[in-house]
């Protein structure tokens, strides 16, 4: 050491130089493997949810819904009582960010039910009780019934106790990707009347000095737990001061009666503008709308309002019974449209070019659909000029997502909606031109109103696929004619083939897609109406693979067929349709060409011709079953 | 006839008569029947009676007479079927339209108009459609149509030119309107589509043949779950 020392104090320049640029090589290297250790990887497709839950148990059902959030809050006590529980939800929603809960400044402790709080008697038996806050006669104070204050204050014990118990007892199982602070409040003399006596001499001090103080040691605790390199959350975090410290607040009871008038413009205006430009990435909000607890999980427009006035800005939306009770797994229609990412800011239609945040009818688009929310004091209508969208086809509230198509919206005041873009074109699937097309799941279930599929400038009725046969990503067109297939790549016809023999004229019913699971698209067809239901199977140069009958051999009303992952397995299966068999029935068939599934499209006794396809409607990665008919 | 004649004339006066009158009264009476029953009807009813009439009075060879019917029937123009009807919803309760219903002033909603087009008995040719959209009424460019030629003019009449169509062939036009009441529609029900008529020319009678169609409005009397809702609202 010494001799390094020797060596620096009468350098050698080039050695020096070589130093130096190594210690800086080490500083950055130290300086990006902190923030990307930090920079958690938050989900960027809406909406996004998050579950405050705060009970001290989890059981296997409970953590299997919970899994189903985008970030969730757990009372630490869990990482002790079913630390399994934990890593189950993991390994569900391994993208999922689980934050501790942490009260900052006070201590919860039931003597008569601590069997489950084994982190809470920790603290209570490493504490003294000069540590909590009093009046002047030396009682101590509480916010919530139960929870103690803790004068953070104190001698420095509280902001060296806490940081430490973070780090050692809950970072420390990599259970958690960060910490939520509880009433995270820099300052406390609105508390009590101001009768606090912060340095325990039996008089009340000045609230300047109180607050000061305060305010003080809230910035160092966050300082410390800076250096944990996790996720730092402050509920009721009002002060902009401490904001850089943190990756984002929750705004509890939205609108958050605490903050500002505790109108909504006074929440969003802090959610969408104030807190942003100062708190830290990934950002993190969270808006916690509830029932003031009533317990009415029915009250879907508050569920509404407060899960559109969410998805004006990037945050994460929450619904519960209410402050006494976080801990419910509701989990309600909008929460499963997928939005896709969002393509606009938040916008005031009844005043456009007006940026302030204020009562209003508010709209944000997203890939897949926009949001529309009231804020105003009364019932606004909107018309949709030149657009169309689609209310969700909902199971809770079925008047609101009746799923209808529509080109007005009427909203009460104090609501919201969530609407989906109308389908407007399928790719990789097969469709007959000038075609009425219903949409199913694998269940048979139709999910979204029915499509037209009208494109003016093909023949009427000729059928139809773009996909990528060859595996090189780019998109051929089949074109089925008179019982030939014809393959063209930019417009050259580079095949073609009879998938039947030469005397076959009728019309032919195709697919696409990787059958065998081997990484390669194949073809499939079908006989159209007047074949029977012989379904073939070629490589994309029309070499026969395999082939089987989808329905009795006898049959003469054409099969239609498609190939998707229907039911989530992870492998495609065949999905057939008979054209013309009086009962629309639609078959599913697994790779080893087993039936697996069948259900009907139409009433039974109906003489539709019917054409199935499928596509992923919904973008949840499971394919839908679109059922088209020219006659409808 | 020969036959008929030298019977006839051995008959005394007052039978000739009675029996020319029931003659001429059995031809009449059929005849006068064809136009109220169709063609088919015509041909099970009243070929026989006819048949028997005539044998009766003059006795004469009866795949004569059975010859006399058939050239006189299958000389008879056909009958054109014309369907129309408007829809917000499809016979499944689908939804194909958009919009308010009950229409709002300002708000358009998009209705489909279906019309079918069967000929009863004959072939026919050359077969024009003429339809008119009501007052704020518009065409969108969403159509389905099996064949033919679609055309609108600047007076919104529209035009639909079929070169044939076969005894007992349906063909349909499908095409989709858009209706944007004004305030004169407050508390009324508007038309969509009016002064429809169908000519063809029919390839067995040789002569031009016409119907009319039903006038359409927002009351939408055959979509069974959205009629009676086509009174124009604020």
């Amino acid at each position: 050491m010494h001799e390094f020392l020797d060596n620096y104090k009468t350098p050698h320049p080039i050695l020096k130089k070589h130093f130096l640029i190594f210690f800086m090589l080490l500083f950055f290297s130290i300086l990006i493997y902190i923030n990307s250790a930090k920079a958690q990887e938050t989900k960027n497709t809406y909406p996004k949810i998050a579950n405050y839950y705060l009970h001290h148990f989890i059981s296997d059902k409970t953590a299997e819904e919970l899994s189903m959030w985008d970030v969730i809050i757990l009372d630490p006590e869990n990482q002790i009582n079913n630390p399994e529980q934990l890593q189950k939800i993991k390994q569900l929603n391994p993208n999922i960010i689980i934050l501790a809960y942490i009260q900052i400044q006070e201590l919860s402790f039931d003597e008569n039910n601590h069997s489950l709080t084994k982190l809470r008697e920790y603290i209570k038996n490493n504490i003294d009780e000069s540590w909590y806050l009093k009046d002047k006669l030396g009682n101590k104070l509480s916010f919530w019934p139960g929870a103690t204050i803790i004068n953070i204050t104190y001698y420095d014990k509280w902001i060296n106790f806490l940081p430490n118990f973070i780090k050692t007892k809950i970072l420390s199982t990599n259970l958690w990707d960060g910490i939520f602070f509880d009433n995270l409040s820099t300052n406390i003399s609105w508390f009590n009347g101001g009768n606090i006596d912060i340095d325990n001499n039996g008089s009340i001090d000045p609230a300047i000095t109180i607050d000061s103080l305060w305010k003080k040691n809230i910035k160092t605790i966050l300082t410390k737990n800076s250096a944990n390199n996790s996720l730092i959350i402050g509920n009721s975090a009002s002060d902009l001061d401490v904001a850089h410290y943190l990756n984002g607040r929750m705004f509890e009871t939205f609108p958050t009666p605490w903050e500002g008038d505790g109108k909504w413009e006074d929440s969003m205006n802090l959610y969408l503008k104030k807190f942003p430009e100062k708190n830290i990435d990934p950002k993190i909000y969270i808006i916690n709308s509830n029932t003031n607890n009533s317990g009415n999980l029915t009250d879907y427009k508050k569920m509404r309002f407060g899960l559109t006035s969410t998805l004006l800005g990037d945050g994460y939306f929450s619904f519960d019974y209410g402050d006494k009770n976080h801990g419910q797994t509701w989990y309600y229609d909008e929460y499963k449209t997928y939005l896709g990412e969002p393509i606009s800011n938040a916008h005031n239609l009844l005043d456009p070019n007006n940026s302030t945040i204020k009562p209003g009818l508010w709209r944000r688009d997203f890939e897949n659909g926009i949001v529309i929310v009231n804020s105003s004091n009364k019932k606004q209508r909107h018309v949709f000029k030149y657009e169309i969208f689609e209310k969700i086809r909902g199971q809770q509230d079925k008047i609101t997502n009746n799923g209808n198509k529509i080109n007005y919206i009427d909203i009460e005041p104090g609501d919201g909606i969530v609407l989906l873009k109308i389908i407007k074109e399928i790719y990789d699937s097969a469709y007959k031109n000038n075609s009425f097309t219903k949409i199913f799941n694998f269940s048979g279930i139709e999910v979204r109103n029915p499509i037209f599929h009208i494109k003016n400038n093909y023949k009427i009725n000729s059928i139809i696929i773009n996909s990528d046969i060859d595996n090189d990503k780019k998109r051929e067109t089949i074109v089925s004619k008179n019982g030939l297939l014809e393959i063209y790549k930019f417009g050259q016809k580079k095949h073609e083939f009879h998938p039947y023999n030469t005397n076959f004229k009728l019309d032919i019913n195709l697919a696409i897609g990787d059958v065998s699971g081997d990484g390669m698209n194949e073809i499939i067809t079908g006989a159209g109406l007047g074949g029977g239901p012989h379904i073939r199977i070629f490589d994309y140069q029309g070499n026969l693979i395999s082939q089987f009958f989808a329905y009795e051999k006898t049959f003469r009303g054409g099969v239609s067929v498609a190939i998707g992952d229907v039911n989530g397995d992870g492998m495609n299966e065949i999905i057939t349709g008979a054209i013309q068999k009086g009962n629309s029935e639609i078959k599913i068939f697994n790779k080893d060409l087993q039936q697996i599934k069948n259900f009907f499209a139409y009433p039974k006794n109906n003489n539709k011709k019917i054409y199935v396809s499928v596509n992923d409607v919904d973008k949840d990665d499971i394919e839908e079953i679109l059922i088209s008919t020219t006659d409808f | 006839m020969r036959v008929f004649t030298k019977q006839f004339k051995i008959l005394g006066r007052s039978k000739k008569l009675i029996l020319i009158t029931d003659a001429i009264f059995i031809i009449l009476f059929a005849f006068s029947l064809s136009y109220l029953t169709n063609y088919h009807i015509k041909k099970l009813q009243i070929k026989p009676i006819i048949i028997n009439a005539i044998n009766q009075i003059s006795n004469i060879n009866k795949s004569d007479a059975e010859t006399i019917i058939k050239e006189k029937i299958e000389t008879e123009c056909s009958k054109i079927k014309l369907n129309s009807y408007a829809m917000y919803y499809n016979t499944f309760g689908d939804q194909i339209g958009i919009g308010p219903i009950p229409p709002i002033i300002g708000i358009p909603t998009n209705y489909w108009i279906f019309f079918e087009i069967e000929s009863a008995n004959n072939n026919l040719q050359n077969i024009i459609l003429y339809t008119h959209l009501g007052k704020n009424v518009n065409i969108t460019k969403n159509k389905n149509i099996t064949s033919g030629n679609f055309t609108i003019n600047q007076n919104k009449q529209i035009t639909w030119a079929i070169q044939n169509i076969e005894r007992n062939q349906i063909i349909k036009l499908v095409f989709e309107v858009s209706f944007v009441p004004d305030e004169n529609n407050i508390g009324q029900i508007a038309s969509i589509i009016e002064n429809t008529k169908i000519v063809a020319d029919d390839e067995i009678c040789k002569k031009q043949i016409s119907a009319f169609g039903e006038n359409l409005d927002t009351d939408l009397k055959y979509d069974i779950y959205a009629k009676n809702q086509g009174m124009i609202e604020k």
